[in-house]
């Protein structure tokens, strides 16, 4: 918990995207292009904060990029099979 | 050879360098591999003999064009007049997208939607089309469509008077479907319905469209017929008109069993949203676990932000929930 306090300003931002993303995904329900380029957004953001995040806290490497990638590559594909069996 | 217990996989430990097994980078990608090969099986499950579910729903046309006629009412519009010329046209479109296994406005040998209006003897001066597929009721197809600009310009259009719905269901891309076909159109002042049962040849109008186009495939200007008489066959609907909007417009659901496959039904979309709903269910509550027990430990170690990944995971799983059946065009 205060590590997730200490890193608020990081995190803030993290979920303000996340959260667009859901509003985005709602608003444009009818339009499924729209939403897979969201979905494709969302986890490329993802990745990048990740990034950004472990570099400025100096704790980047080739281990924390590949589980930021897992991740979101991961949840994209989770999003998509549920959108193209929609 | 090795051998793990589901702590291994599940709670961090010292088997796996302190994270639990499944959140390791490489456990992640074999989900994926996964999630990608599900969908594989139950893309092939036709050929192996599953039949696939798409949505047997019930809906009746009625109830579309009562909904219909809501949303203009509420929107100060005119309601639509049923007509049974333009409600069989549209069971002729659904019945073609069956037929030939499509799913567009325009049919794959190019042949533009306002053919079946011209088949059934409807000479209109506007046309439109909507159409929406797998979706388990009335109110949320209406509410796609809604949702949908220029499928709700198409329904809350004044130049429209009237309205004909139908309800097919069948097997299309391998997968039971429920297709809902809503025609739109506006008779051309002096022009009566000709009476298909009667048909032996037909008139095959060159239109030529001018004025704005609300969407691709909805011309909304005026229609100028160039009748040039062609000998075709016979035409498929030869049913009298039906005294009801839903009277024979409801093609009747498939029942397991009555073609001959294995009486198994699986809806893709459900079964697809249960699987990565199950999954991102496990991976939070591991994580959550991992976040407590490495904070009580006061365990240090270099990886991604189990908090990060949480939100991320979060949203995926909003997401998932929002997504719903259904698809219009």
């Amino acid at each position: 918990m205060k590590q997730i306090s200490r890193h608020l300003q990081h995190y803030l931002p993290l979920v303000g995207i996340l959260l667009s993303g859901i509003l985005g995904f709602y608003i444009f329900s009818y339009d499924r292009a729209f939403q897979s380029v969201l979905v494709v957004a969302l986890g490329t953001a993802y990745v990048t904060w990740g990034l950004v995040h472990h570099y400025i806290h100096g704790d980047l490497n080739m281990s924390v990029l590949l589980e930021y990638l897992a991740i979101a590559i991961l949840g994209c594909v989770m999003i998509f099979s549920v959108l193209f069996r929609s | 050879m090795q051998s793990f217990s589901l702590a291994h996989f599940l709670y961090p430990t010292f088997s796996n360098n302190q994270k639990a097994k499944i959140l390791h980078s490489s456990s992640l990608l074999i989900l994926t591999v996964f999630i990608i090969a599900f969908q594989l099986i139950i893309q092939s499950a036709k050929a192996t003999g599953i039949r696939i579910l798409g949505y047997a729903a019930n809906i009746p046309p009625e109830k579309i064009i009562e909904l219909t006629n809501k949303k203009r009412t509420e929107s100060g519009l005119s309601a639509l007049s049923y007509n049974a010329s333009l409600a069989f046209a549209a069971k002729a479109k659904g019945d073609d997208m069956l037929t030939k296994d499509y799913w567009a406005h325009v049919t794959p040998d190019g042949t533009e939607p306002w053919a079946f209006f011209i088949n059934v003897g409807y000479k209109y001066r506007y046309a439109g089309e909507n159409l929406a597929r797998d979706f388990s009721n009335s109110e949320s197809a209406i509410e796609a469509w809604m949702a949908s600009p220029s499928h709700r310009d198409n329904m809350l259009s004044g130049k429209y008077q009237e309205i004909g719905v139908a309800v097919v269901e069948g097997d299309l891309g391998g997968v039971d479907t429920t297709l809902i076909v809503q025609l739109l159109g506006t008779k051309l002042e002096g022009a009566a319905d000709i009476a298909v049962a009667q048909a032996k040849t037909q008139v095959t109008p060159t239109s030529t469209i001018s004025g704005t186009v609300n969407s691709l495939l909805t011309p909304t200007g005026t229609v100028t017929y160039k009748p040039t008489p062609t000998v075709i066959m016979p035409l498929a609907i030869t049913s009298p008109v039906p005294t009801t909007p839903s009277e024979n417009l409801v093609a009747s659901p498939v029942t397991a069993g009555d073609s001959g496959k294995m009486g198994v039904l699986i809806s893709p979309f459900d079964t697809t949203r249960g699987v990565s709903l199950g999954i991102i269910v496990v991976l939070l509550t591991v994580m959550v676990i991992d976040g407590i027990v490495t904070h009580k430990k006061g365990i240090i170690r270099i990886g991604g932000r189990t908090f990060a990944h949480m939100v991320f995971l979060c949203m995926v799983l909003i997401i998932i929930v929002l997504a719903k059946a259904g698809e219009i065009l």
